[in-house]
This record gives C-alpha cells, sequence and structure tokens, in this order.
C-alpha cells in the first residue's frame, strides 16, 4: 500500500480534493476578478469604454430606443395632469399676449397723434364743429378713424323659421341658410331664456365677439340683420339703424309676405346696392 | 329653391340628434351627448324631381312638449317627432304632446317615428307599435340608417306642395 496515494473516505474530503485539481487555474483567473471588482479604478479602466459605446449609442437612437415609451407617458402625464401643461404653457402665452397688446397700444398711440394733429387742421375744427352740433362724441369720431367700419354680411330673415329671404356678403364663406337658422335659434333661446316679468317682448338687438358685431333690426314678418367690423360708435349705430328701417320700408313693405319669401334675388340686389 | 323648417322633437335620449346627424352627414356614434337648446344644420333634398332644402332643427329632449320653448317650434313647415321603441316612457304622453303640436302649428306636417329600431325583434317592434294609442308613420334606426333617408322623403314630399 505504501508509495499510492492514501484516498481520503470522508466524502467532502473528496470532493475538495476534486474541486482543486479541476480549479486551479479558475481559481486564479476568479481571484484577479475580484481584485478588478474592489478596486474601483481598474474597474472603470475595463467598463468605461464599454458604456461609452452604449451611451452613444443611446443618444444617437434615442428616438428610436425609447420614442414611444416617452410619447406614452406624455400623453398619460397630460391626461393626468392638463393644468400642469397649463402651468407650463401660460407664462409663454401670457408674454406673447402682453408683447401684442404693447404693439396694439404703439399702433393706437401713433393714430391718435396723427388723428390730434388732424383735429388741429381746418378740416378737424369743421369736424369738431360737427360733433358738438350733432352729439358725437370726439373720442368715438377719433376711434372710428383708427378702425375703420366694414360692412360684411347682411340678411333679411324670416323671423320664426329662420329662412333667409335675401342676403348681401363681401365674401361668400358660410352657408347662408346655416347662419340664418342658427342666428333664429340663439335669438329665440336668448329671447326665452333670459327673460322675466318685466323684460316679456324684448329682442336681441346686438351680438358681438371679438372685433365683429352683428346688428338686428326686427320687424313684425321678418328681420334684419348687419355683420359688422371695426369701431362703432353709437352714431354710426343710430345711422344703422336708421338704414335698416328706412330700406324695410322703401324695399319691402310694399311687398306681400309671400312675395317677400319668394323674390330672394330681387332684395339680394337691393341690399347689395343700398348698403355696399 | 324651395326651404322650409322642420323641427325634430320627442323626449330625451330617444335618437333625434343621430337621426340629425345620419340624415346630414350619414354618420351614428353611439357616444350619448345631450343637446343644449338647439342645433341647426341643413340639407337639400331631391323631391319629385325638385330640389328642397330642409333646415331641420334638433331641440334638446324635454319629458313633455310643453316644456319645450314655444319659440323654436313657430315657423316650422313640418315636425318629427321622435320616440324610442325600447322604452315605453317615451311614447307614455304622445297624444298629448302631438295634440299640443297640432295646436302650435296647425297647417304643419307632422309625422311619427319610432326609432332604434335595430334594438328589437319584427314582432316587438309590432307590439309596440300595435299598443300605441296614434298611428306611427316611420320605423327607423339611426345606427343603421335603415329607413332614415325615406323618412324625409316622406316629409319632403308632403311640404314641398304646402
Amino acid at each position: 500500500m505504501n508509495g499510492q496515494h492514501q484516498i481520503p473516505q470522508d466524502e467532502d474530503t473528496q470532493l475538495q480534493v476534486i474541486k482543486n485539481i479541476l480549479l486551479t487555474g479558475t481559481n486564479k483567473d476568479l481571484g484577479e476578478i475580484k481584485d478588478i471588482l474592489a478596486k474601483k479604478d481598474q474597474l472603470s479602466h475595463h467598463i468605461d469604454p464599454v458604456l461609452e459605446d452604449k451611451i452613444l449609442y443611446i443618444k444617437e437612437n434615442f428616438d428610436k430606443i425609447f420614442g414611444n415609451e416617452v410619447d406614452m407617458l406624455v400623453d398619460k402625464r397630460l391626461a393626468e395632469s392638463p393644468e400642469q401643461l397649463l402651468a407650463i404653457i401660460s407664462p409663454m402665452l401670457g408674454r406673447l399676449i402682453k408683447k401684442y397688446i404693447a404693439h396694439q397700444f404703439q399702433m393706437l398711440r401713433e393714430n391718435i397723434d396723427q388723428n390730434i394733429k388732424q383735429a388741429t387742421s381746418s378740416q378737424g375744427v369743421m369736424g369738431r364743429i360737427k360733433a358738438q352740433l350733432f352729439g358725437i362724441k370726439s373720442s368715438d369720431i377719433i376711434l372710428s378713424n383708427v378702425d375703420a367700419i366694414v360692412i360684411k354680411e347682411i340678411y333679411v330673415i324670416k323671423r320664426h323659421s329662420g329662412l333667409v329671404m335675401g342676403s348681401y356678403s363681401i365674401d361668400n364663406t358660410i352657408d347662408r341658410d346655416m347662419i340664418g337658422g342658427m342666428l333664429t335659434a340663439i335669438k329665440a333661446f336668448v329671447e326665452d331664456a333670459i327673460t322675466d316679468e318685466e323684460g316679456k317682448g324684448e329682442e336681441l338687438e346686438m351680438i358681438q365677439y371679438g372685433n365683429y358685431k352683428i346688428f338686428i333690426q326686427n320687424f313684425y314678418n321678418y328681420y334684419i340683420a348687419v355683420v359688422m367690423s371695426g369701431t362703432i360708435s353709437s352714431a354710426h349705430r343710430n345711422d344703422l339703424s336708421d338704414k335698416m328701417i328706412s330700406f324695410a320700408e322703401r324695399e319691402l313693405s310694399t311687398l306681400s309676405p309671400k312675395e317677400i319669401a319668394t323674390n330672394d334675388d330681387m332684395i339680394s340686389h337691393k341690399l347689395k346696392e343700398y348698403f355696399s | 329653391m324651395i326651404s322650409k323648417k322642420v323641427i325634430l322633437t320627442g323626449s330625451f335620449g330617444v335618437g333625434k340628434t343621430s337621426l340629425f346627424n345620419q340624415f346630414v352627414y350619414s354618420r351614428f356614434s353611439d357616444k350619448y351627448l345631450t343637446t343644449i337648446g338647439v342645433k341647426v344644420n341643413k340639407k337639400v333634398i331631391k323631391v319629385k324631381d325638385r330640389d328642397l332644402s330642409i333646415l331641420l332643427w334638433d331641440i334638446a329632449g324635454e319629458v313633455s312638449q310643453d316644456k319645450v320653448p314655444v319659440s323654436y317650434f313657430l315657423g316650422a313647415s313640418g315636425i318629427i317627432y321622435v320616440f324610442d321603441l325600447t322604452r315605453p316612457t317615451t311614447h307614455k304622453n304622445i297624444a298629448e304632446d302631438i295634440e299640443y303640436l297640432k295646436g302650435l302649428l296647425p297647417d304643419g306636417v307632422v309625422k311619427i317615428v319610432g326609432n332604434k329600431s335595430d334594438l328589437l325583434g319584427k314582432d316587438q317592434i309590432e307590439k309596440v307599435v300595435a299598443d300605441m294609442p296614434l298611428h306611427c308613420d316611420v320605423i327607423t334606426s339611426a345606427k343603421t340608417g335603415d329607413n332614415v333617408e325615406e323618412l324625409f322623403q316622406v316629409i319632403g314630399s308632403e311640404l314641398i306642395d304646402l
């Protein structure tokens, strides 16, 4: 038995011996790796180039890799909290509006300066005398010169049905039947909804939105609606009202309700002649 | 071209706006959005070889018609009274409602329409219609578009000669 390896009898010891034989080289490598991992500088030296390449790749292909996820996240955030979006864009909008108002004020100031210069001229003095005689405010005259009045559209509309009996428009953009119908519906809604015992019989006479105004002159079977833009003074409003009444007297009062309903072309032509 | 104002009225949720959208735009949506006030649109149809412009007023639904502002009905040549075939409460007051509407518009053409036919079988529809106190003129489905065009042809052919 001498000269031969003694085989340990214990099972654990036998396994350890096999491990030592098989992992002699590997243990050495593992030791080196452990050293590298333990020393930050060495680890960094090995990993940094790989990470840098990966970061560069992600930077260049971010949209492709994460685009969908980012979009979904943004959509989700916005859906959950629209206020957040408002909070972000409001200051920007505020600045834009402030800038726009400043610009408009500048323009207004320049126009008023010009008007004051004109006011001191002989023509201006005549205008002021006219204003005094007819009771028109100087501010109305100055403002009306700054922002000229334009009649955009005129409609003669059947009172209850909203059917258009005649119309004139400087640009035929919207379906006139739709305007007649919707205007009548709005009128009916307002007159019905906003009223009390004292206000019974009151009628809608004006709608304003932005720089536009719709003046309504009510008659028994129909009403005339004039869409205008610009600065409209109370004097202009009165003039327009007189003009609408005189149009109705001259051109429509002689026609029977049936003639009014069936003479669309004639009424439209008269409107153009009268108001353009 | 001849133009006529036509009112779509009836209880809430019966499908007036769906009929309106199906007729004007040929579209249907399952979403229920209640109408506030009134919505107006128009469509030109060919009736007896003539063009007829129908100005259609889609009125917010009310349980009974005397709750609707009278001004909406005035000047209308035709009235389409819509009820839901699946909800008896929507035609419970039909006799009183029609009498009221005929009082407001003695010369108006009135059509009674049972809508949502796609939700019932033929026998069920026949039973609902037979149990009603008034004759139902047209059975429609705003969802499938069934009889919608026909409804406006029927009312249009009576309106064009008024």
